[in-house]
């Protein structure tokens, strides 16, 4: 993934993890344990609760290390194992009903044009940003996609891993992937679009 | 092309792996449509927005090639290291 150093040998890590070697794993938890903290932390928008999901992830890794096959990377087993239990304790603690998508992405004409005319951004983004109300703003935004695409777009835009490495996370294909990331990034658009069109002025 | 037609390919189109064949037709839409104009750039500048606001640092979706090092992880305290390993150790 982005950023995460190349673990020193993963075939000699996945021998360590599946005879359950405490110094692998506490290898395996210092090499990965922060990208996935972070990961936990962008799904749940809460500290603690990422620390208790990553704990629970690790737990549950060493408990079902013998069904590690090897056939995927240790960094997207470890990913799907974390991702599950971040999924899990967001919907324990789901506080109101999901906006449908539908709602969210824009619509066509029949000649194929759009219904909607889209006012500019006056101010570029990364100046927006530099102010705390708006960086919280597209937080809150981020926050009210409907899970599955909320999911996608934290993993694919924000986490930096692939089409591919996301499927497999999500036990499901690319394209599926594809299709989710964009419907996402066109639902936080329109999120973004009142905050974002009033701001130079 | 019509502007749904170009919207569908956006994805595509903002990750470098659209046809080159359909990138010739987006083109001349885009040069004819204003209100596609603005889309796309709204588009790129909300994944940009996503990525500040999280902390992720500002590269956008075609220059991840290279780490963003504003969105390297802090590693996993201590405490919590052992507070795993311990619980592992349990029967």
């Amino acid at each position: 993934m982005n950023g995460t150093p190349a673990p020193p040998d993963e075939a000699a890590l996945v021998q360590g993890l599946r005879a359950g070697d405490p110094a692998t794993f506490e290898t395996l938890i210092r090499t990965y344990g922060g990208r996935l903290t972070q990961v936990a932390r962008r799904i749940l928008f809460n500290e603690e609760d990422a620390r208790e999901v990553v704990q629970e992830a690790f737990i549950s890794a060493f408990k079902a290390r013998e069904q590690f096959s090897g056939d995927a990377k240790l960094s997207t087993w470890l990913h799907r194992i974390t991702v599950n239990a971040a999924l899990m304790k967001l919907r324990s603690k789901r506080r109101r009903p999901e906006e449908p998508i539908e709602d969210l992405v824009p619509r066509f004409l029949p000649n194929g044009r759009h219904t909607e005319v889209f006012r500019s951004w006056d101010e570029p983004v990364d100046v927006a940003l530099e102010r705390k109300e708006t960086a919280q703003f597209v937080r809150d935004a981020i926050d009210r996609l409907p899970e599955a695409y909320r999911t996608v777009l934290i993993l694919r835009d924000l986490q930096g891993l692939t089409g591919p490495e996301t499927a497999e996370v999500l036990d499901t294909t690319v394209n599926a992937v594809k299709i989710r990331l964009h419907r996402a990034r066109m639902a936080l658009r329109t999120l973004l679009a009142p905050q974002m069109e009033g701001a130079a002025s | 092309m019509t502007c749904r037609e170009m919207t569908d390919f956006l994805v595509d189109y903002v990750s470098g792996e659209l046809d080159p064949a359909v990138v010739a037709e987006f083109e001349p839409h885009l040069e004819r449509c204003p209100n596609c104009r603005v889309y796309v750039t709204q588009y790129r500048e909300t994944i940009i927005a996503a990525r500040l606001a999280v902390g992720a640092g500002a590269a956008s979706d075609a220059a991840r090639g290279a780490a963003d090092r504003a969105d390297d992880p802090p590693p996993m305290p201590d405490e919590l290291v052992r507070a795993i390993l311990n619980a592992i150790r349990k029967p």
